[in-house]
């Protein structure tokens, strides 16, 4: 799965045309879909599949299909030369960066040594907390099928609102608050192009769905 | 450490970076956009690395898959409005280049 990930990651910056970039684009966010699946985040799974792939990405097409008119061709200019290569050695010193500061960091100790347990139901029942100690490394010891059972729907919903609820409401705010953005940015302000009055009205509507599927 | 939290943390860092790749290459301000999206997607990769690393189950915390759904709002909304911004660039001019677009006025 990282492999096809990365791959699709590369044909996506590689391909010239924008069509093709955002098909890889939708390859890269399947795949990214599975390992949240794998990494025990169901919730996130769909979530994933449903707005990225689905929403955001029909939103994408859209305005590139929309654009791409056939005389449009000759700006999409290929790369630099020059850039193409420094922006490549700038990107290999990055993930070295990366990756050397997170090889440095292997000290990192699950969270509940330092900090006191959650008070939620799922608790009750448990193992009793790990006694705090240093830094371990290994993952503490969890009942067999736990594993399953980190992000089910039932546990994220409740964690959310028991923890998170402002927010989340004020999720909800900024997402109203970028729809009608989006609405008067899009909008012709001076009345030019009237002929175009008519593409409004679908853009609008590929958004407002995108938040219905949220 | 699990090794599937490694390797997802890793695989965050290079896909992190072949977004970087990509905003810094291309011109096309529509292949920025989902380079910026890729980027997103790798961020919350590690967060949900992490949640599953941190977890346990005396502290059953989902903190990170919680970011990491706020985060794909915020990234709904961010496309909403940058996508709306191309749209009415693309009206106002023939050539649509990020290096010609450099006032913040029509």
């Amino acid at each position: 799965m990282a492999v096809i990930a990365v791959g699709c990651a590369l044909g996506m910056v590689t391909a010239r045309n924008p069509v093709h970039s955002a098909l890889w684009l939708v390859a890269n966010l399947v795949s990214l879909a599975v390992i949240y699946l794998i990494l025990s985040a169901p919730v996130l799974f769909a979530i994933q599949m449903i707005v990225y792939a689905g929403a955001i990405m029909v939103l994408f097409l859209f305005v590139i299909m929309f654009f791409m008119a056939p005389g449009m061709r000759q700006w999409l200019r290929p790369p630099l030369k020059s850039q193409l290569v420094l922006g490549g050695v700038l990107v290999v010193a990055f993930v070295v960066m990366l990756l050397g500061a997170f090889a440095g960091t292997d000290t990192l100790a699950p969270l509940e040594a330092e900090r006191p347990a959650l008070q939620t139901p799922q608790q009750q029942g448990g193992p009793p907390a790990q006694a705090p100690g240093g830094a371990q490394t290994g993952t503490p010891a969890q009942p067999a099928g736990a594993e399953e059972q980190i992000g089910v729907p039932r546990k994220l919903g409740l964690f959310m609102f028991r923890y998170h609820t402002l927010p989340f409401e004020l999720t909800s705010l900024l997402l109203l608050a970028a729809l009608l953005g989006a609405v008067m940015v899009a909008r012709d302000v001076h009345g030019e192009g009237r002929e175009h009055a008519e593409e409004h009205a679908p853009v609008a509507q590929h958004d407002a769905g995108g938040e219905v599927a949220r | 450490m699990l090794p599937v939290v490694t390797n997802s943390i890793i695989l965050s860092a290079v896909l992190f970076s072949i977004g970087v790749l990509g905003v810094l290459v291309h011109r096309h301000p529509v292949i920025i956009f989902m380079c910026i999206e890729l980027m997103l997607n790798a961020g919350n990769l590690a967060l949900i690395a992490f949640n599953r690393h941190h977890w346990s189950a005396g502290y059953p915390t989902l903190d990170g898959q919680v970011y990491a759904f706020m985060v794909i709002a915020i990234a709904a909304a961010e496309v909403a409005i940058g996508l709306a911004i191309i749209v009415s660039l693309f009206k106002r001019r023939a050539r649509v280049d990020v290096d010609e677009i450099n006032l913040l006025r029509g």
